[in-house]
């Protein structure tokens, strides 16, 4: 489901398969959690969000129609929960808490080694705006096409074609700039 | 943006996603989210999904909806009206407009028989048999009114006799049927040596079965008023 044309979970689970609904669970509560925490959620608070995706998913179940990807759908209101948790507290996540997030997810040792590119990598991804971070966490960490991240976002698909492109050459860029001497 | 920069991106991309591997989720992910999945049950949801629970829904807000207004209408219900009175009260004038007053012969004092009680000749609803049937009773009433009419008898026949020409009118006139008919007619001539009495009985008699009308010649005993006598 993650990269090419997604089997519709929800389509069979509306038919009575009750193991696709699992399915869909165990390859998307990942994905989910990983795209609150990146955009700022604690874990505790990221889990919780991505089961509100799926609870509202099921009360949304009979009107559903599959109408494009299932992992776009899902982000799509994994998005708006996060928009309307982000209003809820009524304050913007900083770069800084985007990263504390992530930063429970990487081991001690990871963790120790603040030099490792990796680390690098998240510090840059989290320097940069919400706008820039929300477009290249779904075109390019969960891999949904232009065409989706454009229905999404809802700006013109040409728009997020160039943005992408800028926004990538700029965070490689700033990474580079960290470490000179180790060209990717 | 050239080809080689966009490899290098590429490869920038597939670097940056690998440095975020999937987080694990809790122990207890699957069974909180099962949990909140069945409290997530929502009445809206349900209602949306099936029809049969928007019926038992409809039908039982307007069972529980009926007891409380039944009792406002008790409460506050149908103003009281004044029941009328059931009862006969007839009137006390009465208008004669449109009445007909029937006509009496003044010599008589009998009513004279209006247009609307005549038999309509016309409607051809009746059989010839009927009808001929219907005009030869009225031939007969008007020949025993003219006779009760006179209020005399003429002085050669004998009271009895035209009684008995009545009687017989009467008995005679429905059963006649056209053979008979026409042999009266043919006896009902008047022969030469008849008495004045007999011939006009027989006159009478013709008239009544035929509606011919018969001269004086052959009805000489005539009375005041009888059709069958009348020249015109």
């Amino acid at each position: 489901m993650s990269t090419g044309a997604p089997d519709d979970y929800l389509v069979r689970f509306k038919a009575g398969d009750s193991a696709a609904f699992d399915e869909l669970v165990s390859e998307m509560a990942p994905r989910l959690k990983g795209y609150f925490l990146r955009q700022g959620a604690q874990p505790s608070t990221a889990e919780d969000l991505v089961q509100n995706v799926f609870v509202r998913i099921i009360q949304n179940l009979p009107r559903y129609q599959p109408s494009g990807r299932l992992d776009a759908f899902c982000l799509h209101i994994a998005r708006n929960l996060w928009i309307d948790n982000r209003r809820r507290s009524g304050r913007e996540f900083s770069s800084e808490e985007a990263n504390e997030g992530l930063d429970v997810q990487l081991g001690p040792v990871e963790s120790a080694d603040r030099d490792d590119r990796v680390v690098q990598l998240r510090a840059a991804l989290g320097k940069l705006d919400q706008e820039t971070r929300e477009l290249l966490e779904l075109a390019v960490l969960q891999q949904l096409p232009y065409k989706e991240v454009s229905m999404i976002l809802d700006i013109p698909i040409g728009t997020v074609k160039s943005r992408v492109y800028y926004s990538l050459r700029r965070l490689r860029d700033r990474v580079q700039n960290l470490n000179p001497g180790n060209e990717a | 943006m050239n080809l080689e920069e966009e490899n290098e991106l590429d490869l920038f991309a597939e670097e940056l996603r690998s440095a975020y591997p999937q987080p694990e989720l809790s122990e207890d992910f699957f069974e909180v989210l099962e949990a909140r999945v069945r409290q997530s049950w929502s009445f809206r949801s349900a209602m949306q999904s099936n029809p049969l629970i928007r019926v038992a829904a409809g039908m039982l807000v307007m069972t529980i909806a009926a007891a409380p207004v039944a009792a406002l209408f008790y409460m506050f219900g149908p103003m009281e009206t004044e029941k009328p009175k059931l009862g006969f009260e007839p009137r006390q004038e009465y208008s004669d407009a449109g009445w007909r007053e029937d006509a009496v012969d003044g010599d008589s004092g009998y009513t004279i028989i209006g247009p609307e009680d005549e038999f309509d000749s016309e409607q051809p609803i009746l059989k010839a048999e009927q009808l001929r049937a219907l005009e030869q009773a009225s031939r007969m009433a008007r020949v025993s009114m003219n006779w009760k009419t006179a209020q005399r008898p003429v002085p050669a026949v004998e009271q009895a006799e035209w009684s008995a020409f009545l009687a017989a009118c009467e008995e005679g006139v429905f059963s006649q049927n056209d053979a008979q008919i026409q042999a009266f007619g043919a006896d009902s001539k008047v022969s030469p040596g008849a008495d004045d009495a007999s011939r006009s009985a027989y006159a009478a008699w013709h008239w009544v079965l035929t509606g011919e009308l018969a001269s004086t010649a052959e009805a000489p005993l005539a009375w005041k008023g009888a059709p069958f006598l009348s020249e015109n």
